[in-house]
């Protein structure tokens, strides 16, 4: 589904030159999994941001099925950003002004989803979600796992191919962040593509494949066999 | 620690520099505007005040009758009388209506018209005790051929010298010997002189109220008991029982300070300001101050999310609140001390336009009294150190150190409701100043597209200096008329635009004739002014009994119901030949009065203006020729006017105020706006994440741009709804001054409403433009 070949991404400041992304090749299958691992700033929120078409690279290709996303411009990107990724942050991003159910809304209200089929839809993921006797609260009243529940659902409310997640349980305690891994995984088995973040060995053993950036490039991949063979 | 706050507060000032320019900026442009209007306002109070006796010094007025006006002069009899029996009255000086006239003033041959030489008592330097330069106050005014001088006056026939004992000859008759020459003082008067004499009548019974009387009164009494004084020993008078007339008459009683602003009497030769506009320019310049200072507030609030982590790290490592407190109250110091002097430069540099504007010579450099004016701005700076630093100092000083510390710094509510407030206020009187504006100018283009009732244009007028020439002026007139371009020629007492005016009070067939103002006129005036009859005729020489006809005005055909006598007799056995329309006298404060017009004769005032209709082409030579033809009559220099020139007077205080108020309504506006920049730019960077968040879910620069107008639309909005209410009550009471007036209708304010609407959504567009473009990364990265 992603095809992604010698990506570059240079950070410049007045005074130096930062080569965050140094020739990145890689592919990620419909369906699949994959975990980005590696010390900080090799680069691996980064190649995130560019995958989610929240930053520019300097150069190379960047497929998706068979759109080449680098050539399209700040509104084609954001409408296709809107139509088909959803995100997951570390620090959630909930916008604090608006309740759990308007938070989940938004995405749809800026893809002009008819108000009905709005609330049908945002129903149907909190319900999912687990977190209906919330949906009137603000985010401050939440919990840390309860608002990273609020942001997953938002990311998936739009039924978007592909949820890039930067983190995403970085700012909550164990038991909550398996609770958020354990929802990617079934969110992954009904055929939802994720590529993750992580610091956390423990969150990319989750994954289907592990991808360990340094500096700039790929220096490994593992396929992670516990979880493929589950998978088959 | 002062030490150690001022560098910090200097760095900090310098490193931001265009956000302090602007700040500075701001706030000195409101206070150069308010240090112009105040210097404005002090002058227009000040008239009189040179003078230590001034608040004991009274100007008589009369009311003949309670419906009557009140007039400022009354007979000369009047002030002995009281003297006699009121011990508070210490003495009083008195000058006649007579002697305020110009008179050309000649040493050799260097001839000069002097406007204002007053005939007074000789006790007058004890009431206004002007500083001698040369001769003595007491022994200056102790016979008929003496003269004091101003020292301006002096100047132009003597130079520096020492005048006195000198001659002067005036209006080519009557020798003057120099008697003394005092300095002008250094506030303005009520009346204008350029010098003294000794005045020409010793009283002329108490039929003749044409003198202007002023008491010096004991130190300590109360006005409101003095005029009852007064006006108990005025009915108790033996003058009473003779004339019974008198004993409806009610004496009023001015301060001498307060006749400039306050007087209330109507024919008044003073000269007159308006209270009610130096009253609204200040008002109006205090609020561009307090919106100056909400602008300082807002832009070092916007800014000081840069120095939310500078606030924390101090109060980790100790600092107290009120440590921190003072710390911003120096930053604010020092930049509103810097907007001073920077106020100043601007003020200085601009005052030649308000000076030009309102007709004065106004300065900094050389203001009459600096003490005042530096206890004044002192106390203003003080308000506007703590007004303008005050609240953000407070606001910065209140930042959690934890919270600073880890970068959460956004929003408390509170503080979001006070600069929503703060910049609603300005738009508050941002649109209240539009709407005034727009409604000044609607009133002044009404005034001077009002129909005035005659033709102004084109009509040349000057004084007869000769009173002989005005009894044989057929003659003459003859020889006007042949001039080539001269239409018309005539004579009037009162030309439209002179405030002055004869009213008398009489009887026909048992019924009162009140109020009645009268003008003297020569046939052919109404030609000269073009003011045809609407009914009957004009004065015509082919009438000869024209000449003890009268004409009315269609206001005295209401008042006193002439429908009928039209073409019989009326008072004075005077038949009534025709009526004109109304026309506009005295101004547009002022309704047409019931007016009557004579041909000079036996028992009217004289008519010594002659006017002149005047064909359009050659002027320069019809003027030269007018202007040998006369000198050939009187030996004097040939002055004119223009009819529509002097009649512009009566409003041009109504045009200046309208300049102003557009110099008041763009700098408002642009404070204001310079305002709405900075919270836009704050409202961005406090949002900036949730933007980002927003575009991450997909929405657009337009969706950006919607979400945060909305947000300020809001409060321009309901800015809106308090200022429209606010500016129309405003207005329609400025405009109830005024007998001519436009009518107030929606547009001003729905321009108004809708050029603020505009104003920001274009401001906070252009702010949240650069944020609502940026790469949502960008964005996000914030935090």
């Amino acid at each position: 589904m992603i095809k992604i070949e010698n990506l570059e991404k240079v950070y410049k400041t007045e005074e130096i030159e930062t080569t965050a992304l140094n020739g990145i090749n890689l592919h990620v299958k419909e369906g699949e999994f994959v975990s980005i691992m590696g010390p900080s700033g090799c680069g691996k929120s980064t190649l995130l941001n560019v995958m989610g078409l929240l930053d520019k690279p300097e150069s190379g290709s960047y497929k998706f099925i068979d759109t080449e996303l680098l050539k399209l411009n700040d509104r084609e990107r954001s409408n296709f950003r809107k139509r088909n990724m959803g995100f997951v942050f570390q620090n959630f991003n909930l916008i604090d002004e608006l309740t759990v159910f308007e938070n989940i809304e938004l995405p749809l209200i800026y893809n002009k989803v008819p108000a009905t089929e709005r609330k049908r839809l945002v129903n149907e993921i909190i319900e999912r979600m687990n977190i209906v006797n919330r949906s009137g609260h603000f985010p401050q009243q939440l919990s840390g796992g309860q608002q990273q529940r609020v942001a997953v659902a938002r990311a998936l409310v739009t039924k978007p191919k592909l949820v890039l997640a930067d983190e995403p349980t970085g700012n909550l305690d164990s038991s909550h962040g398996n609770e958020v891994m354990e929802l990617l995984c079934e969110l992954n088995e009904t055929g939802t593509t994720i590529v993750m973040v992580t610091h956390s060995s423990h969150d990319a053993s989750f994954s289907n494949r592990i991808i360990n950036l340094k500096d700039g490039h790929v220096i490994s991949e593992k396929i992670n066999k516990g979880r493929t063979e589950e998978l088959i | 620690m002062f030490r150690l706050n001022l560098k910090i507060a200097l760095r900090n000032l310098w490193k931001n520099k265009g956000y302090t320019a602007l700040n500075i900026f701001g706030l000195s442009v409101g206070l150069a505007g308010f240090i112009m209007i105040l210097l404005f306002a002090n002058n227009e109070k000040s008239y009189d005040t040179w003078n230590p006796n001034a608040k004991n010094i009274y100007r008589l007025s009369i009311k003949w009758a309670p419906d009557e006006e009140e007039y400022s002069s009354s007979p000369a009899e009047l002030a002995p009388a009281l003297k006699e029996t009121l011990p508070e009255i210490l003495d009083y000086g008195r000058f006649y209506v007579w002697d305020m006239k110009q008179r050309l003033v000649s040493k050799g041959k260097n001839e000069i018209y002097v406007d204002h030489i007053m005939g007074v008592d000789s006790s007058w330097f004890k009431l206004f005790p002007y500083k001698f330069i040369y001769g003595e106050a007491s022994k200056a005014l102790l016979s008929g051929n003496q003269v004091v001088l101003s020292q301006k006056t002096s100047e132009q026939f003597f130079g520096k010298t020492n005048p006195v004992g000198q001659t002067l000859q005036v209006d080519k008759e009557k020798q003057y010997i120099v008697s003394g020459v005092y300095e002008e003082p250094n506030t303005p008067e009520h009346m204008e002189f350029d010098g003294f004499i000794k005045k020409s009548s010793k009283g002329d019974g108490w039929n003749n109220g044409n003198f202007f009387t002023y008491l010096l009164i004991k130190e300590g009494i109360d006005k409101h008991t003095l005029k009852k004084k007064i006006n108990q020993a005025f009915q108790r008078m033996p003058v009473i029982k003779e004339k019974t007339w008198l004993k409806t008459a009610e004496v009023f009683i001015t301060p001498v300070p307060d006749i400039y602003l306050h007087g209330t009497s109507a024919q008044d030769p003073a000269k007159r300001g308006n209270a009610v506009i130096v009253n609204m320019l200040l008002l109006f310049s205090g609020l561009l101050l307090v919106i100056a200072c909400i602008n300082f507030t807002n832009l070092s609030i916007a800014q000081s999310v840069k120095r939310a982590k500078e606030t924390g790290v101090r109060k980790v490592l100790g600092a107290g609140k009120r440590n921190l407190i003072t710390y911003f109250l120096t930053d604010s110091a020092i930049q509103c001390i810097v907007a001073l002097l920077l106020a100043f430069v601007l003020a200085e540099v601009f005052m030649p336009v308000l000076n030009n504007l309102m007709d004065l010579h106004l300065s900094l450099l050389n203001y009459e009294n600096p003490g005042k004016l530096i206890l004044q701005i002192s106390v203003v700076m003080l308000a506007v150190v703590i007004l303008a630093g005050g609240y953000s100092s407070f606001f910065l000083s209140n930042y959690e150190p934890v919270k600073v510390l880890k970068g959460n710094f956004s929003r408390s509510t509170g503080s979001l409701w006070m600069r929503k407030t703060l910049i609603s206020v300005q738009f508050i009187v941002a649109t209240v100043f539009m709407v005034s504006l727009m409604i000044i100018r609607q009133q002044v283009t009404y005034i001077q597209n009002q129909d005035v009732g005659f033709n102004k244009d084109h009509v040349l007028i000057f004084k007869i200096r000769n009173g002989e020439n005005r009894v044989n002026f057929d003659q003459i007139k003859r020889r006007l008329e042949k001039i080539n371009g001269v239409e018309a020629v005539s004579r009037v007492n009162y030309y439209p635009g002179v405030k002055g005016m004869q009213v008398i009070g009489r009887e026909f067939n048992g019924q009162s004739v009140q109020n009645l103002s009268v003008v003297t006129v020569d046939f052919n005036y109404f030609q000269v002014m073009g003011m045809p009859a609407q009914t009957g005729r004009v004065f015509s020489e082919q009438f000869g009994t024209d000449s003890t006809g009268i004409v009315v005005n269609e206001s005295a055909v209401k008042k006193y119901g002439l429908q009928k006598l039209i073409g019989s007799k009326w008072i004075e056995d005077r038949t009534i030949v025709g009526v004109v329309k109304d026309h506009i006298q005295k101004g547009m404060e002022t309704a047409a009065e019931p007016t009557a017009f004579v041909i000079e004769g036996r028992g009217t005032n004289g008519a010594e203006n002659v006017v002149l209709k005047i064909k359009g082409q050659h002027l320069q030579e019809t003027i030269a020729e007018i202007k040998k033809t006369w000198e050939s009559v009187e030996p004097f220099l040939f002055q004119y006017t223009w009819l529509d020139q002097s009649f512009a007077n009566v409003y041009v205080q109504y045009v200046r105020l309208d300049k102003l108020f557009n110099i008041f309504t763009y700098v408002t506006l642009s404070i204001a706006v310079l305002g709405l920049f900075s919270l836009a730019s704050f409202t961005v960077q406090e949002r900036t994440r949730e933007i980002g968040v927003r575009k991450v879910l997909g929405a657009e620069t337009g969706d950006i741009l919607q979400l945060v107008n909305k947000g300020f639309l809001i409060l321009v909005i309901i800015a809106n709804l308090i200022a429209v209410p606010l500016a129309y009550i405003l207005s329609s009471n400025w405009l109830s001054g005024f007998a001519y007036r436009t009518t107030i209708t929606v547009w001003p304010f729905l321009a108004a409403s809708i050029i603020s609407v505009a104003i920001t959504i274009v401001t906070v567009s252009l702010q949240t433009y650069k944020t609502a473009r940026a790469k949502p990364v960008d964005a996000l990265k914030y935090e």
